[in-house]
């Protein structure tokens, strides 16, 4: 047990911002606006608070067992059997997300970038550099996801500069969408805010409270919701009501039309460095998936798990067609499916807990 | 130091067959000579001494001849006294009953003398050290501060050290390392600065080295070989060594060698000089950030270049397609080929160029600068965008203070040029991001390489990409886990206090 605590606070902080960004925000402006059309950034901010809301059970229920991810508090608390259940469809789904953070980068580079490049050099450099990141522990991961965070303001930066065609009026009038089509929407930006349940896992890693610990979480997902909000309605402004139906990815869509006198086609730009957030999800879901594995088949660390995680990824992904009917499919089965992970399990984990009174001592507070 | 495995007495001379020293002097003098099979060097001088017969040996090529014959062989003539300890007028004297013991003096410069029906050897130490007089080192020159080198004798690398620092906490512990060579090293710290647990570390790991001859440790004790990134810091400049032993970090000098290795280190150390800190804090902060654009120019642009023609012409603005294009026009290689064989070209010049004596070596430049420059374009085999960029390049890579940080740089925009011709500039992003993962990864020993920027230390900043005045330093940095962070306190307090 001892040396567990590899993250600090504000490492928490970027791990869970960088887990939640991801290749979701590129199409998220589109996808909510079928439903949510110009109101869709209160959707964002109602997915904020929602996502808050699952964040606080699962931190109930870290903060029951300071000491354990939920592979080994699953056991405590329904039990050995229901417990490797439960494990194992985490690890499983964590993977499953793993795979379709490949699967729908793959297809967003193909459109926008490599078109002629085979997906499987794509699904190599993705994995490849995916495992050699994710076979680390969380030290190593905690200090890559905090460096690379300085990439998120260039980003914005990038975002600023396409203000200069901006119309507020399109956001007017705010409401029109109605209630339920603003609920939809939220559903959409919850899919694309996915990654703070990695929690679930990096708990009892974290130096520091349980306080600490729902304070940084709490900061995480308030920037995330912020930057969602902001992209959201820059789109929002940059493109008319009709204009936006119409482009797929319009974050892209709306750097596409800047141009300079040393720089164009800043779209190319802002998505090979949109990558690495890509990457980041993907290898926070790498290796809460791999330390899952690890804790079912009792392996001595996660190092091996990771590599055949990864090979298993890599060919999975190859065979998944770049088709847009079967990529909307994953999409919807992943999104809804996360709710049964993020929500009614650690619910019904945390009740039975309560219930159950299974608590564990709090010993290491030492240092 | 970990068991007995290391300790040169049990090593040396073990095979040598003669334990004790004999009662008969000619008996010793004959078994000196077989221990150092009959060498030509080898003297000896018969003397009485107090009605004893007595015999000097030493190597002739190891003392200071000098000094044997005034202050020994004199002295034992002219005035003896009671023993020979008190008559001769040598500063350090040891006697030993090791026959052993006695040889590896010999071999280390000493004068032993045997004495009749006696079992005790004298070893008077009269060792020559001849080196070289203290000069700048070549490949860290500055422009202010102080112009002394570390030369080849370890006792001169201490001494330009303790008269830096006058401090009684400043260790200087003695190893000695080779089964063969018996070389000294130094270990060199601050006691009151310097962590015990890396003390520990560094000694723990020195005394695995077991090895026939040993002139430089560093890749004995690093913590990662396989890492292009150097994880200790080679200088021979003693104003810095000291800087970073008061900084908690601790250095190791070895005999014969002046380069000094200082560790733990961090990447940022690389893109310090000395000069630093001799110069004002914005022209410093300038220079620190323009060494920060050279790193990632001399890692970069290559490859972004190929990235760009090969497969993003629209990124470039249209007025400049043309002038591209144009150059671009005549090249029957594809850009992958273009920029490989120039860096290549450019890679063997530095090598031929490096050893050569400076009047020929510059003939070469003149050849291979500008007439393989000048032909290459003419010929239509590198178009001249391509040429501009290589010499940016490697410009670039010569800004990195230390030459070996530089190289490591420059060997890593091979790999990022493949992977920009295959990917473009996604590929350019993979591979920045597999090097910046290594850099998160590595670890000197035990403290993270890339600090303060992975893990992010905001306080640690003020001596990396930029330099904030020297009395804003106030503590020192936290990579080397120093025991005491607080370095000042408040050197400019006379503002405060002032009416």
């Amino acid at each position: 047990m001892k040396n567990k605590k590899f993250l600090s606070r504000s490492q928490l902080m970027f791990f869970i911002l960088q887990s939640q960004i991801g290749v979701g925000l590129l199409s998220l402006p589109y996808m909510v606006h079928l439903h949510a059309k110009n109101d869709g950034w209160i959707s964002v901010i109602i997915a904020g608070i929602v996502v808050f809301v699952f964040m606080f059970i699962m931190w109930s229920l870290g903060k029951r067992f300071p000491n354990d991810t939920i592979y080994e508090y699953s056991n405590k608390i329904v039990g050995k059997y229901v417990g490797t259940v439960i494990s194992f469809m985490y690890a499983l789904n964590f993977f499953i997300i793993s795979i379709f953070v490949v699967t729908i980068t793959v297809n967003i580079l193909k459109k926008w970038i490599l078109t002629f490049t085979p997906p499987y050099v794509i699904i190599i450099c993705i994995v490849g550099t995916g495992v050699y990141l994710a076979r680390e522990n969380l030290k190593v991961i905690g200090r890559f996801f905090t460096f690379v965070s300085l990439l998120i303001l260039f980003l914005v930066f990038l975002e600023l500069l396409s203000y200069k065609d901006a119309n507020y009026r399109y956001l007017f009038p705010i409401g029109q969408a109605g209630f339920k089509n603003i609920m939809i929407g939220s559903h959409d930006s919850l899919t694309a805010m996915l990654g703070f349940e990695s929690l679930l896992v990096i708990y009892p890693f974290v130096k520091g409270n349980a306080k600490d610990v729902l304070k940084y979480s709490t900061f995480a997902i308030t920037i995330v919701t912020v930057l969602y909000t902001f992209f959201l309605i820059t789109s929002f402004l940059v493109f008319s009501p009709e204009e936006i139906q119409l482009v797929s990815e319009p974050i892209l869509y709306m750097l596409k039309a800047l141009s300079y006198e040393v720089v164009e086609r800043l779209d190319l730009i802002f998505l090979s460095i949109w990558v690495v957030p890509i990457i980041t999800s993907f290898v926070t879901y790498l290796h809460i998936a791999s330390v899952g594995m690890d804790k079912i088949f009792k392996q001595k660390n996660h190092k091996k798990v990771t590599l055949v995680l990864g090979i298993l990824i890599m060919i999975i992904s190859v065979f998944i067609p770049q088709e847009d009917k079967i990529i909307d499919k994953f999409n919807l089965i992943v999104s809804y499916s996360s709710y049964f992970f993020i929500a009614f399990i650690p619910f019904i984990l945390l009740i039975v807990s309560i219930i159950r009174k299974k608590k564990e001592q709090n010993q290491l507070y030492e240092n | 130091m970990s068991g007995t495995k290391n300790n040169p007495k049990n090593r040396s001379g073990s095979h040598m067959g003669f334990k004790y020293i004999s009662m008969k002097l000619e008996e010793n003098i004959d078994n000196v000579k077989k221990s150092l099979l009959h060498s030509s060097d080898l003297m000896v001088r018969n003397l009485e001494f107090a009605n004893k017969k007595i015999g000097i040996v030493f190597i002739d090529t190891l003392i200071k001849s000098e000094v044997l014959e005034t202050q020994i062989i004199q002295q034992i003539i002219q005035n003896p006294k009671e023993t020979i300890e008190e008559t001769v007028s040598i500063k350090e004297i040891k006697t030993s009953s090791s026959f052993d013991e006695s040889v590896v003096a010999l071999v280390k410069g000493n004068a032993v003398i045997f004495t009749d029906h006696e079992t005790t050897a004298i070893i008077l130490n009269i060792a020559l050290l001849e080196s070289r007089s203290i000069e700048q080192p070549d490949s860290e020159q500055v422009l202010r501060g102080a112009q002394d080198g570390f030369i080849e004798s370890l006792e001169t690398n201490i001494n330009l050290l303790r008269r830096r620092i006058n401090n009684p906490n400043l260790v200087i512990k003695y190893v000695t390392l080779g089964r063969e060579s018996d070389t000294s090293l130094a270990i060199v710290y601050v006691d009151s600065i310097a962590n015990d647990e890396l003390v520990k570390e560094i000694e723990r790991r020195i005394s695995y080295i077991d090895v026939d001859y040993v002139t430089n440790v560093e890749e004995f004790i690093e913590d990662n070989s396989f890492s292009p990134f150097p994880q200790m810091l080679t200088t021979s400049r003693p104003d810095r060594v000291s800087a970073n032993l008061m900084d908690g970090r601790v250095a190791i000098i070895t005999d014969g060698n002046p380069s000094v290795l200082v560790m733990p280190i961090t990447f940022f150390s690389f893109y310090q000089t000395s000069d630093d800190y001799n110069s004002r804090w914005m022209m410093v902060s300038f220079f620190r950030l323009m060494r920060m654009v050279s790193f990632i120019i001399s890692i970069s642009l290559p490859a972004l270049y190929i990235a760009l023609v090969s497969y993003h012409f629209e990124i470039i603005p249209i007025e400049l397609v043309s002038n591209v294009k144009s150059s671009l026009e005549y090249i029957p290689f594809p850009p992958l080929i273009e920029a490989l064989s120039m860096q290549i070209t450019l890679e063997l010049l530095r090598e031929s160029a490096i050893r050569l004596p400076s009047p020929i070596s510059q003939t070469l430049g003149v050849v291979g600068g500008l007439v393989i420059g000048t032909a290459v374009v003419e010929a239509n085999l590198i178009s001249n965008t391509m040429l501009v960029v290589i010499s940016i390049t490697a410009i670039s890579s010569f800004a990195t203070p230390d030459s070996e940080m530089g190289t490591s740089v420059r060997l890593l925009g091979f790999p990022l040029m493949f992977a920009a011709a295959t990917i473009g500039l996604i590929g350019i992003v993979f591979g920045l991001m597999i090097i910046l993962i290594h850099l998160c990864k590595l670890e000197s020993f035990g403290t993270p390489y890339f600090a303060p920027f992975a893990p992010f230390r905001r306080k640690d900043l003020k001596d990396t990409i930029y330099r904030v005045p020297m009395w804003k330093m106030t503590d020192r940095p936290r990579s080397a886990l120093p025991k005491k962070l607080r370095s000042a306190k408040n050197p400019r307090g006379w503002k405060q206090n002032e009416e």
